[in-house]
């Protein structure tokens, strides 16, 4: 039982089921504006530049990066980290609120949830690279070969990566594609145009909303569901375990696990707030996503950041109560104070300090002040894991190894590409699918009003 | 093959859930219902279940241990590699591969068997009895074909009396 | 709206009275308590006072149990467990008491800690570097810190909760809620510390920056697991009359969750040490590798993670009371065997189960179910004016 006139609607402004269709297929059949093509201009040219970046990359090899022999691990693995991070905002969103009973997730889901798809998709252009030659990656397949047969390392984390990447993008994808069968079947449905009738015809798989397909639809969101977030979890945890399971000072410690997939859904979150700034701006679809949203993303952010500035701590005191020199080192020397540790007050400052400004209700309630602090925590969240992955590596047990490094031109180029991209599918998810789940906001419309009692 | 469907169309839950349960109790058989979005009391009225979750279940039974079986066969028994020091069998790495390896599994053999059961695939054509199905309206469809006439209109004024917008009658042929 | 209900259901039982038999039985078990830790005074000072912090710990990690879950609700603003706040509520009344004994362990601190001997101190470089956190004085300055703000923060609530009782509008509620968010984030990190602390400091030389977490995720896994116990009991002697499958669906979950997590923590610490094998931490495991300790070590995982997971994950039979109690009955014992686990290798050393232990746990049960049964029939059962209330006692879903 809802309490709606203590916890307010959850779609304002009385809305009929036709005007929800309408209201969310309007921008997939207007004409978009001068931003979007001027938008997607600016960020196809980002793509081209990383796409020049990558051939690079492939046709002379990863010499053309700053790597060297002691920090093997550059802007790529960062770059990785960050974007999976990311990519997990999706299923957090849908997963963890629905888990939690939080009703209130019905009209960001879809978006979370195309956030992650191409996020994810960019996450896993890196390691693909990384492998230098990326035309046998293919070698990753665990399948009977003429090299032994030599299998792949079972115990390996890079292999774990590799599963887990797959897995995860396959099943974010069948999970948001899913979701959309009933709306693909709205617009066939509704719309005047036959080309929009073919094409949302044959991707809405013969949908008509009978009870037979409600049910089996029930059953596998609830499936995948479930599954969901267990992957969810391990994916990042598996991401984690690549530095983890290692020894080097900074990376082997027992909390990385839960820390990064919390870190994740951080990022993630602060993505899916920007986002949502801007096609409440652009879309003016206010009374799907309400100020209540907003709010309520800003307070599950300002309660990560508490734990992520707890996570912090724990670290660096643990540095200290484990008397180990190597990781005293590593992180009052290297990390704290030292060559690198702008990045590590960046990291600070920006995932621990800045959200708490959330705690201000005059905050939560402005654009820009919810724009620029979630921009704040992904730029936070990209120090992080800066601050992992190169200040282990450049300053590690050996002084004559110490090195510094910085990235190339090739290597920023890829993750300048890699933002395009992003932009680019997040563009073309606003244009032409429906960019709030309309069939599941119909189900709680009435919630807690007088029909539903 | 052409049959006649009755159908009744509703603008709101409420009335469709009243109309279900009067038909019901008429034991007049309801072809299907077709709604914008789920609603839990109209599957448990008309005693639609999935075994989907079963299959589900095991799936990941099967993957897991098919899994397990595959990394000890490779691991153990076909290509025996030291990696710094663990035993050849690994169990608590193994672990985390073959969770995610069975999510995998059970992921892709669920959306099949999905997609076949719900006869769901792309390009499939929609057999649609309403339009308004999958926008703002709720309609329960009636096979007077099967039922014969007397009982179709019965359900019709069943169906208006219990608060229908409109009754159609409807020839679908049959795509097969 | 929300008065009307309560006044309208018929046979609402709202006043809890300890009956004879529950005072003559607490009772008993309290003089069993003191009578196994006299014997083992007299008998083994040493086993005596690990059993003492093991008990101590088990008990003090419920209540906070109990704490989490109260600050949980209001934070996450569910409106399903509102009706049964109260029960948390008297779990928190433990807290003063657990202070009370966690200070007496200042007369066996020499026994249960390596650091706190001078001599050991004196000779050995990583002590000695810890020594200006793990030394006996700055120990006992935190462990009243921490006991001052958690019992100051949870009669606060409790205040709160019982004046919304007598005042209309939801101003004590928004109270609770911003006290709530407040002391999650202290309760987080205190009792970190405290598990650190009281815990892992017993083995002086190893660390793991996860141990705080899991400790803190059991503790509030095993204080759900008492609440959900304690409802329904109080349940089976006709109160919360409005208690229904979907309640216990949602306290199952709870469960189910929480299980998992811990689990997931579990493995986390355990493969990371066991995967980099470094000496200095793969030690800890190392000694509960060895014959015997090793049972507890595979009974530990399978009792607090494999049964509530398993029994706990078909829908029907997490809304099924009796399977929730078996699940309850394991977890109780989970818990005992986890902190025996981590406490008795670096203290007694002895795998060790008999009068003393069993007394001690027994007496301790008596003393919690009787300071957790008073503040019960202390107030309403059922609080009244909470703004969600109201979906607490209709509570269904799909």
């Amino acid at each position: 039982m809802y309490n709606r006139s203590i916890r307010g609607p959850l779609v304002e402004g009385n809305k009929t089921y036709g005007q929800i269709s309408s209201d969310i297929m309007a921008p997939i059949d207007a004409r978009p504006g001068m931003w979007w093509y001027l938008t997607m201009a600016i960020a196809s040219v980002a793509a081209l530049f990383g796409f020049y970046a990558i051939y690079i990359t492939v046709s002379k090899g990863i010499g053309t990066w700053g790597l060297n022999n002691s920090v093997g691990w550059g802007w790529e693995i960062i770059n990785f980290v960050w974007w999976i991070g990311i990519g997990h905002a999706g299923t957090a969103f849908s997963i963890f609120l629905l888990i939690l009973r939080q009703r209130w997730r019905t009209s960001i889901n879809r978006a979370a949830e195309a956030m992650t798809v191409v996020a994810v998709g960019c996450a896993a252009l890196f390691p693909a690279l990384h492998m230098g030659r990326v035309w046998l990656a293919f070698f990753i397949f665990p399948y009977p070969n003429t090299r032994g047969p030599l299998w792949v390392n079972f115990n390996s984390p890079l292999f774990w990566d590799f599963i887990a990447i797959s897995a995860y993008l396959l099943i974010s994808f069948s999970f948001w594609y899913m979701g959309m069968l009933p709306d693909f079947a709205t617009i066939r449905d509704k719309t005047t145009s036959k080309v929009k009738k073919a094409v949302y015809g044959f991707f809405s798989m013969g949908w008509t909303g009978g009870s037979h397909q409600w049910i089996r639809f029930e059953s596998l969101s609830f499936i995948l569901g479930g599954i969901a977030a267990v992957l969810v979890v391990s994916v990042h945890s598996i991401v984690s375990t690549d530095f983890a399971v290692g020894v080097i000072p900074g990376w082997h410690t027992t909390l990385f696990p839960p820390y990064f997939v919390v870190g994740a859904i951080f990022s993630g979150f602060a993505m899916v707030m920007t986002m949502m700034v801007v096609v409440r701006k652009v879309y003016k679809l206010n009374d799907y996503i309400t100020d209540n949203h907003m709010d309520a993303i800003a307070r599950i952010l300002t309660f990560i950041s508490l734990i992520m500035g707890t996570a912090y701590a724990t670290e660096v005191f643990m540095a200290w109560y484990s008397g180990n020199e190597y990781e005293m080192f590593t992180f009052f020397r290297n990390r704290v104070t030292g060559e690198y540790s702008v990045q590590f007050w960046g990291m600070v400052i920006c995932n621990a300090i800045i959200p708490q400004l959330f705690w201000f209700r005059k905050i939560r309630k402005s654009t820009w002040g919810l724009l620029w602090i979630s921009l704040a925590i992904n730029l936070g969240m990209w120090f992080e894991r800066f601050n992992i992955v190169v200040t282990s590596l450049a300053n590690d047990f050996l002084p004559s190894n110490w090195v510094s490094y910085t990235p190339t031109i090739i290597e920023i180029g890829i993750y300048v590409g890699t933002i395009g991209l992003f932009v680019v599918g997040v563009l073309l998810f606003f244009r032409y699918i429906p960019m709030i789940a309309i069939s599941e906001v119909k189900g709680v419309l009435n919630i807690g009003s007088k029909i539903d009692d | 093959m052409s049959t006649k469907y009755k159908i009744g169309v509703f603008d709101e839950e409420k009335t469709l859930v009243a109309s279900i349960k009067s038909l019901q109790e008429r034991n007049l058989a309801i072809f299907d219902v077709f709604t914008p979005y789920p609603i839990h009391e109209v599957l448990h009225l008309l005693k639609r279940k999935s075994k989907l979750p079963t299959a589900g279940l095991i799936y990941g039974i099967t993957g897991a241990l098919s899994v397990l079986a595959f990394l000890y066969y490779t691991s153990v028994l076909d290509w025996p590699i030291d990696y710094g020091g663990k035993p050849f069998n690994s169990f608590p790495s193994f672990i985390v591969i073959t969770i995610v390896l069975t999510i995998l599994i059970v992921t892709i053999t669920s959306l099949f068997t999905f997609s076949v059961r719900a006869k769901l695939f792309p390009g499939q054509e929609a057999v649609i009895f309403d339009e308004r199905a999958t926008d703002d309206k709720f309609i329960i469809v009636i096979d007077a074909g099967l039922l014969g006439g007397e009982a179709a209109s019965e359900a019709g004024r069943i169906m208006s009396e219990s608060g229908a917008v409109e009754i159609l009658e409807k020839d679908l042929t049959e795509k097969k | 709206m929300e008065n009307d209900n309560i006044q309208n259901m018929p046979f609402m039982k709202e006043n809890l009275r300890l009956t004879m038999p529950f005072k003559v039985i607490t009772g008993i078990l309290i003089a069993l308590g003191l009578a196994s830790v006299a014997f083992g005074f007299i008998q083994d000072p040493g086993r005596t006072w690990a059993n003492y912090l093991v008990n101590n710990y088990y008990f003090f990690s419920i209540a906070m149990g109990g704490v989490f879950f109260f600050v949980i609700q209001y934070i996450s603003q569910a409106g399903w467990s509102a009706g049964f706040k109260r029960v948390p509520e008297a779990m928190m009344a433990w807290i003063p008491f657990a202070a009370v004994f966690f200070l007496l362990l200042y007369f066996g601190t020499h026994s249960i800690y390596h650091w706190s001997h001078d001599e050991a101190v004196a000779d050995d470089k990583l002590l000695a570097h810890k020594s200006p956190f793990l030394n006996v004085s700055f120990f006992y300055i935190r462990m009243v810190f921490y006991f001052a703000l958690w019992i100051i923060f949870a009669h606060l609530l409790r205040k709160f909760s019982l004046k919304e009782d007598l005042e209309a509008g939801t101003k004590w509620f928004e109270k609770s809620e911003m006290y709530s968010k407040v002391f999650v984030f202290i309760l987080a990190i205190t009792f970190s510390f405290a598990g650190i602390d009281w815990i892992m400091s017993i083995d002086a030389h190893w660390y793991s920056t996860l141990f705080a977490l899991k400790n803190m995720v059991a503790a509030f896994l095993h204080g759900s697991s008492i609440l959900i116990l304690i409802v329904l009991l109080l349940n089976g002697r006709g109160f919360f009359p409005f208690l229904n499958k979907y309640h216990l669906h949602d306290f199952s979950r709870y469960l189910f969750m929480l299980a998992i997590v811990w689990g997931y923590f579990w493995f986390a610490q355990f493969m990371i040490i066991w995967y980099g094998n470094i000496p200095e931490e793969t030690i800890y495991y190392s000694v509960r590798w060895e014959k015997g300790w090793q049972t507890l070590f595979f009974l530990d995982i399978i009792v607090n993670w494999a049964v509530p997971f398993f029994l706990l994950l078909p829908i029907k039979a997490s809304r099924n009371k009796y399977v929730i109690l078996t699940v309850i009955f394991f977890l109780i014992i989970g818990q005992y065997i986890d902190l025996y686990l981590q406490i008795m290798p670096g203290t007694t050393g002895e795998l060790k189960f008999g009068m003393i232990e069993a007394g001690m746990f027994l007496g301790y049960a008596g003393l919690f179910a009787l300071v957790v049964g008073i503040s019960l029939s202390k107030a309403n059962l059922i609080p009244k004016n909470h703004p969600y209330l109201d979906e607490s006692l209709n509570h269904h879903f799909q």
